[in-house]
């Protein structure tokens, strides 16, 4: 029985029944799962260890999807990001984690949508733009993968303070290890159980 | 005396005459006058002790630190992103500092016999005073504020300045990332140290996990302390005489269902309220830096009203700003055509439409920890969305944008009035990205038990002894940022609690 305040029903597709049921048939009613193993066998990117937080194929997906989105060239500067994000996903709830987990496989995935044959991190880079294009700008019901993808990637790139630069007046007052101005802190300290 | 996990090693059973379930707004109030009454209280917050040194105004490092799964919450379907808070002090230890009383014509709506605005009112008042609100001084309106005030005056719109509680501001505009100066007269500067002069003693990296209970009442929580690598530590069991839940409207339903407390109408969780809010962004040729100075000092409240009928204007209109990783997500595009637009950053005016809601949510537990909040917009909220979009770009136009962008997934561009009144503005889910920041109303009061889920007294309906003391109390969206009423609501158990 439901109540007349809540909210218009939608269908849950994180319950324990209907993910397992969207795992199911992602392994069994399609190829997909054999691309997926074969992700898995040719890994080709070597910044996978430093996404600890996500299995082997979503790394690759991330760490091909984040110059893209960024613009990002230099490989110094893609590997600090990517640690920035593996950093920040250590916070989030088990939940949280797979469901960017289910977002990275269906993107990797979903290439078949614009005709692709291979998955994203091994599409030329034409077809990759092309492919996120159609995601951001395509079907409606993609645009919340995009855009979850989209902030992965901003947070690791905007950890970074070099990218700062990027816009004009921007910095931070403090250091990063705050300010240790005892007139700030003291009153607070004193609170403390010793 | 405030403990951290590394202070809890062992497990352990305390004693107190009041359990308090969380820091925030409504639980450090409640706790202050408690505590004056020489009630032994133990209050649990599940986020850190954070102090101002710990404000390092970096967003990756003070997300995860500041809201409950570092701000990546968002509704079942995507489409608004649910921002609540944690640490000692709460969601005031990030909130903006606005203050405003909620209105009297909205609380007279509520209809409660026992929770009117006249017996409100001193609560608020009292409020208002302990945190030495003041109105915002002319001096501290930033650029994008005062922008956004030559629009509404050129457009003859009703505004004028905001009221917030800060004392000694040093305008760094980093508000939202907790302050590094100390200068938000918050729960963690207020009330907190009152608590702890008093005896009352503060569990922090401790997580509410069940609250036993027989037939008539609560008999003891159980609690895991949790330490900032996310392991378990030890157990903490509260015995108390009473217990308040002041957890926010996401957390303190949560602690309901996973207790199994005694709900048999489902009213736990209902009626969630959220305010959403979306961005028009302002391009003008002047270098704003809309992240400097106080964010958010002028208001927009010609569309802003509290009639019971969803068809009347309910959209308030206010600038945002946002740090680097927040603004990238806004800008539209990706790839060298977002790093184009994000060095045009500096010379943006974001303004926020926020309504005061009508649709009704859910709040549920979902596997693995997980949250499920259920809420979708209902129409007459959607157009609410669009008359504030549409304004905000007129405001904008008239204060001298030479173009306004609405961020959705192909973006609108407006370079005059005429471009305003030909657009479409209608809003559909992930059309645009939505953020919530004030969640309440899913724990709400009446006198009903069938639909609601505590009295107008703030007691649950089917327990004697556990009361609920935070923004999920309200039996309406207010409509307003809910600070004031949340210490209110707070003040106010308080005061007749013993």
């Amino acid at each position: 029985m439901r109540d007349k305040k809540s909210g218009p029903y939608q269908l849950n597709l994180f319950t324990r029944r209907d993910f397992i049921l969207t795992i199911g048939s992602l392994f069994i009613f399609s190829f997909l799962g054999l691309r997926l193993l074969a992700g898995l066998y040719f890994k080709r990117f070597t910044n996978a260890h430093h996404l600890t937080e996500l299995s082997k194929v979503s790394k690759n997906t991330l760490i091909a999807l984040y110059p893209i989105m960024t613009a990002e060239e230099d490989p110094k500067s893609i590997k600090s990001g990517i640690k920035e994000i593996n950093r920040y996903l250590a916070a989030l709830s088990f939940r949280t984690k797979l469901e960017l987990e289910l977002a990275l496989l269906f993107f990797n995935q979903a290439t078949l949508l614009t005709g692709n044959l291979l998955p994203f991190p091994y599409l030329a880079l034409e077809q990759k733009i092309k492919y996120i294009n159609y995601l951001a700008s395509g079907p409606r019901l993609f645009a919340p993968i995009f855009l979850g993808l989209k902030e992965t990637c901003f947070l690791g790139f905007y950890s970074l303070e070099r990218n700062f630069s990027l816009i004009n007046n921007y910095t931070p007052i403090v250091s990063k290890m705050g300010d240790p101005d005892p007139e700030f802190n003291q009153e607070y300290q004193r609170l403390e159980y010793k | 005396m405030i403990y951290r996990a590394n202070h809890l090693q062992k497990n352990k059973v305390w004693q107190a005459d009041v359990c308090i379930i969380g820091t925030g707004a409504g639980g450090s109030a409640v706790a202050c006058e408690l505590a004056k009454k020489n009630l032994k209280v133990i209050m649990i917050e599940a986020g850190e002790f954070l102090l101002p040194k710990d404000m390092n105004q970096r967003e990756q490092d003070m997300f995860p630190k500041l809201f409950y799964e570092g701000g990546a919450r968002r509704t079942r379907d995507k489409s608004i992103r649910v921002i609540h808070g944690k640490g000692v002090g709460g969601s005031t230890l990030h909130n903006i500092n606005l203050c405003k009383k909620p209105p009297k014509e909205l609380i007279d709506h509520w209809e409660l016999p026992n929770f009117t605005h006249e017996n409100f009112i001193n609560s608020v008042n009292q409020v208002w005073e302990d945190l030495k609100v003041s109105q915002i001084d002319d001096s501290y309106r930033n650029t994008a504020n005062e922008l956004f005030k030559t629009g509404i005056d050129k457009l003859g719109f009703s505004g004028g300045p905001l009221f917030h509680n800060r004392m000694g501001c040093y305008q760094s505009g980093f508000c939202e990332l907790g302050c590094s100066f100390n200068a938000k007269m918050n729960a963690l500067r207020v009330y907190i140290p009152q608590v702890v002069n008093a005896g009352g003693i503060i569990l922090s990296e401790t997580r509410a996990i069940k609250l036993h209970h027989t037939s008539k009442k609560v008999t003891h929580l159980n609690c895991e302390v949790i330490n900032t690598a996310g392991e378990k530590v030890s157990t903490q069991v509260i015995k108390a005489k009473k217990f308040i839940s002041a957890a926010g409207a996401i957390e303190s339903p949560l602690l309901f269902q996973r207790s199994q407390l005694p709900d048999p109408n489902n009213q736990v969780g209902n009626n969630l309220r959220l305010h959403p809010g979306v961005v028009a962004l302002g391009v003008f040729d002047q270098e704003v830096n809309c992240w400097q100075g106080i964010p958010q000092s002028y208001e927009c409240d010609e569309f802003l009203n509290f009639s019971k009928d969803p068809e009347v204007n309910r959209v308030w209109l206010i600038t945002s700003s946002a740090h680097p990783i927040g603004a990238s997500s806004i800008v539209p595009g990706f790839g060298h055509e977002h790093r184009r637009m994000m060095t045009y950053y500096p010379h943006i005016v974001p303004v926020t439409p926020m309504i005061h809601d009508f649709s009704a949510g859910r709040v549920s537990s979902s596997f693995a920890g997980g949250v499920d909040i259920n809420y979708s917009l209902i129409q007459s909220d959607r157009r609410q969305l669009s008359i504030g979009l549409k304004k905000a770009s007129e405001i904008l136009l008239a204060a001298g944008a030479k173009k306004v962008i609405i961020p959705t997934r192909s973006p609108m561009e407006f370079k005059n009035f005429s471009d305003v009144k030909k657009a479409d503005f209608t809003i559909l889910n992930w059309d645009l990205d939505m953020v919530a920041v004030h969640p309440m109303g899913s724990l709400s009061m009446g006198e009903n038990v069938k639909t609601s889920a505590i009295n107008s007294n703030l007691r649950y309906h089917h327990l004697n002894n556990l009361y609920v003391a935070d923004a999920s109390v309200y039996p309406t969206s207010l409509g307003i940022p809910p600070q004031i009423s949340t210490y209110s609501i707070g003040k106010h158990l308080g005061r007749y609690l013993d």
